[in-house]
């Protein structure tokens, strides 16, 4: 009799602690499950992250919208509500930097009657991202596949072979009125204020400075009282390089804001710095101070993704001003 | 206010639920004896699962709950970093108003910035409040305190819940920094923006006339901004007593020298009796002028001597000066006044005959010369690019002006934003928890007393 309590009570014990683990992992699965779906809903929608900017080459305030990584997503029949806040926030300048278009998408006409729309706002341009490179460049532009794809040596390379080349989009873009700078500037008057706005194409770190460097550099030194907007894609370039300046605004996009952003953690993934590239110091999300200028890392617009978590989809809108 | 009473209902009801227990285990334990309720206690399951797993759930959706509560209460410290916060006044020296920050104004303003919707000045105003960030004792004379550090809250309503907290806040404080900045700041415009004459229909002597007005604006803004940043540095290596100089040494050797020589030298006049008349109408004007002040001074003088020798008599007042040295000081009297007057009435009579000197000058060279195309060419060609110069030093100076500005202002409204630190929505979430469990174990023990 004594022999058989000694038994049954562990027993009992037992199977309590493996309920209460069971409930406990369902209650935790449950939650897990609620919170993606919460963001999941919540993604569906955008949010707005200003940006104040103060340079004195300024004379009247500018406002700039950038649009970054929208991975052929879509936010209202044809991006209605995306292009209703557009033109409220009544931009001077609207800039997307790249990813607008993803490479598995079959189709761009979305994108590119949502751009022909953007214009009718204010002057719009168009940086390419990876996504656009490798769906109409057939692939990434890294140093080496250019270099081989023209035959160049590091005494022969001629960065011009590869802005000849045409594309699709491009022609699209430019018949829609939307300027494409592809390791280019131009430049524009808002107000009483020049600005050089200068976009990349090579912004594969690798291939950034052997086919970019000559056209940045006209563009850095050339009319210095021109406020300088740099639009670069990937973000990883200004880690990799540190020439005197690099404009008074960077303007970047490509990482997604690190995926989910979780409490104390801080951006979880980028494709190129791995796990919480945050605290090893890679530039994520967010406003960073590069050389004393700001750069601003958008998280995108992208909204497929179930594991975009804490980390709604943004439209960044920049104002520049002389304080 | 709602959302804050909202935002503490689950741990009310949890209190509360607390508390019952405890009334319940008061009144019952009478009816048993000490060991009977050590027993009881004893014999109490402290984790049981069901209570545990309650407990988590309630407390996810409490931290879920208190985690988009908690978005909705953002704060910014606006600190004002000039030297003349420190005396509550503005940059320019009026007095300092923190209502400012939350102004019609400036909530206008940020509704505009943000194309905020469905949401109008009123509503966003009264969700945001503005106090200093170190208060001050003013019945204390030791704890006297002039902020420079103010505090806005942003607390959504029901009205403005749809608004991102982070954003309204951020551009309250932006559009708060660009009011002050228009209003408390230098003012960039050297002189009142008229339209530019037409020269070609304009007589030359006046187009001398009105550069020389023009080149006297620039010149005052600089010297008055060389006197509050007489070591600023512009990007171009210049000073604003540099660029003064350049404008003073244009004046006087394009203007005065060489526009105005020619001018006379070769009597250009656009219609020579017309301009004759007027300046001839101008010199009888003057001279009136230089009569009535001649007539003044002569009173003056009279009254002077008049003035009887008793009456002039000063008054010596023992006073201390600067360096709290004792001297005595003299009071003016009537004579001294008198003596004043005269002096100015003398001066006036000197400019009024040397304006009707110049005029006559004026009038001669012009009755003398013959104005030749070649020299109106030259005429032309000089005011073209005297013109262009002076719309360059305008340009300068502006730029001068604007850079010293952003130089002193730059950083005078630094703006830090907060929400709510995720350390304290922890802390609330784990006292919640507490309480919870504490309550749900006590309700369990409760029951286990028997009623009385």
């Amino acid at each position: 009799m004594k022999q058989e309590k000694l038994t049954t009570k562990p027993r009992k014990r037992a199977r309590a602690i493996f309920l209460f683990i069971i409930s406990l992992l369902s209650v935790l699965v449950a939650f897990t499950i609620a919170v993606v779906g919460c963001n999941y809903v919540e993604n569906q929608n955008f949010k707005e992250t200003f940006y104040c900017v103060s340079s004195l080459k300024v004379h009247n305030k500018i406002r700039i919208v950038q649009l970054s990584d929208l991975h052929s997503s879509y936010y209202g029949a044809e991006n209605a509500k995306l292009l209703d806040r557009v033109t409220k926030l009544n931009p001077d300048i609207i800039l997307l930097t790249g990813d607008c278009i993803d490479s598995d998408s079959v189709d761009d006409a979305g994108t590119v009657t949502l751009c022909a729309k953007f214009t009718d706002i204010a002057p719009t341009y168009y940086i390419y991202g990876n996504n656009e490179v490798e769906k109409y460049y057939y692939g990434a532009l890294t140093q080496e596949t250019l270099d081989k794809k023209f035959g160049f040596t590091d005494e022969t390379r001629q960065p011009s072979k590869l802005l000849d080349m045409t594309d699709a989009l491009a022609e699209k873009l430019k018949k829609a009125g939307v300027k494409v700078l592809k390791n280019s500037f131009d430049t524009i008057t808002i107000g009483t204020t020049n600005v050089d706005i200068y976009g990349v194409l090579t912004s594969n770190p690798s291939a950034f400075w052997s086919y970019a460097g000559d056209s940045f550099d006209e563009f850095i030194y050339s009319n210095e009282n021109n406020l300088k907007i740099t639009a670069i894609h990937e973000p990883t370039v200004f880690e990799e390089y540190a020439p005197d300046s690099w404009g008074d605004l960077m303007l970047a996009g490509h990482t997604h804001g690190g995926h989910a952003r979780l409490p104390i953690v801080g951006p979880v993934y980028t494709h190129e710095d791995g796990m919480l590239p945050a605290k090893t110091g890679h530039y994520v999300y967010g406003r960073y101070d590069v050389q004393g200028r700001p750069l601003i890392i958008s998280s995108g617009l992208e909204n497929k993704s179930f594991f975009r978590i804490n980390n709604p989809p943004e439209i960044v809108v920049v104002d520049v001003n002389k304080f | 206010m709602y959302s804050a009473i909202l935002q503490k209902i689950p741990v009310i009801i949890a209190g509360l639920i607390l508390l019952l227990a405890l009334l319940r285990i008061y009144f019952r334990s009478k009816n048993v004896t000490k060991s009977e309720f050590v027993k009881i206690l004893k014999s109490t399951k402290y984790l049981q699962a069901g209570v545990l797993i309650f407990v988590f759930i309630i407390t996810a959706l409490f931290g879920v709950f208190n985690h988009f509560k908690a978005k909705q209460s953002v704060s910014a410290i606006v600190a004002l970093n000039y030297s003349e916060a420190s005396q509550a006044q503005n940059s320019n020296g009026t007095r300092y108003n923190m209502t400012e920050i939350v102004c019609d104004e400036v909530v206008d303003r940020a509704i505009e910035m943000g194309a905020f919707e469905n949401v109008t000045t009123k509503q966003l105003k009264e969700c945001l409040s503005v106090y200093p960030h170190v208060q001050g004792d003013v019945n204390d004379e030791a704890n006297y305190h002039i902020s420079t550090e103010f505090v806005v809250e942003y607390h959504a309503s029901k009205h403005t819940q749809h608004l991102n907290s982070e954003n309204v806040i951020m551009l309250i404080t932006s559009a708060y920094k660009e009011y002050y900045i228009e209003k408390y700041t230098d003012n960039f415009n050297l002189t009142e923006q008229e339209e530019k004459p037409d020269f070609s229909t304009m007589e030359y002597m006046d187009i001398v006339s009105y550069f020389n007005k023009e080149t006297t604006s620039v010149l005052n803004y600089l010297y008055g901004m060389a006197e509050k940043g007489p070591s600023f540095v512009t990007s171009n290596d210049s000073t604003f007593h540099s660029i003064a100089g350049k404008v003073y040494q244009f004046k006087s050797t394009q203007i005065e020298q060489n526009l105005q020589s020619l001018i006379l030298q070769y009597g250009i006049v656009r219609d020579k009796s017309n301009y004759i008349d007027r300046l001839s109408y101008q010199n009888k004007n003057t001279d009136f002028d230089k009569q009535k002040n001649t007539a003044s001074f002569n009173l003056c003088n009279q009254a002077i001597d008049l003035y009887s020798e008793e009456m002039t008599r000063i008054v010596l007042v023992p006073t201390w000066d600067e360096n709290g040295k004792f001297y005595m000081g003299r009071t003016q009297v009537g004579i001294d006044e008198l003596s004043v007057m005269a002096t100015s009435f003398s001066e006036n009579v000197a400019a009024n005959n040397k304006e009707i000197m110049d005029n006559k000058l004026i009038i001669e060279k012009m009755q003398k010369a013959s104005g030749s195309t070649a020299a109106r060419e030259e005429a032309d060609a000089l005011i073209a690019s005297i013109d262009k110069s002076i719309d360059n030093f305008t340009a300068e100076a502006i730029k001068a002006g604007r850079e010293y500005s952003n130089y002193t202002m730059n950083q005078c409204i630094a703006v830090s934003i907060s929400g709510t630190s995720l350390l304290s929505e922890l802390k609330t979430v784990v006292i919640f928890a507490c309480l919870a469990y504490v309550a749900a174990i006590s309700r369990s023990v409760s029951k286990k007393f028997p009623k009385p």
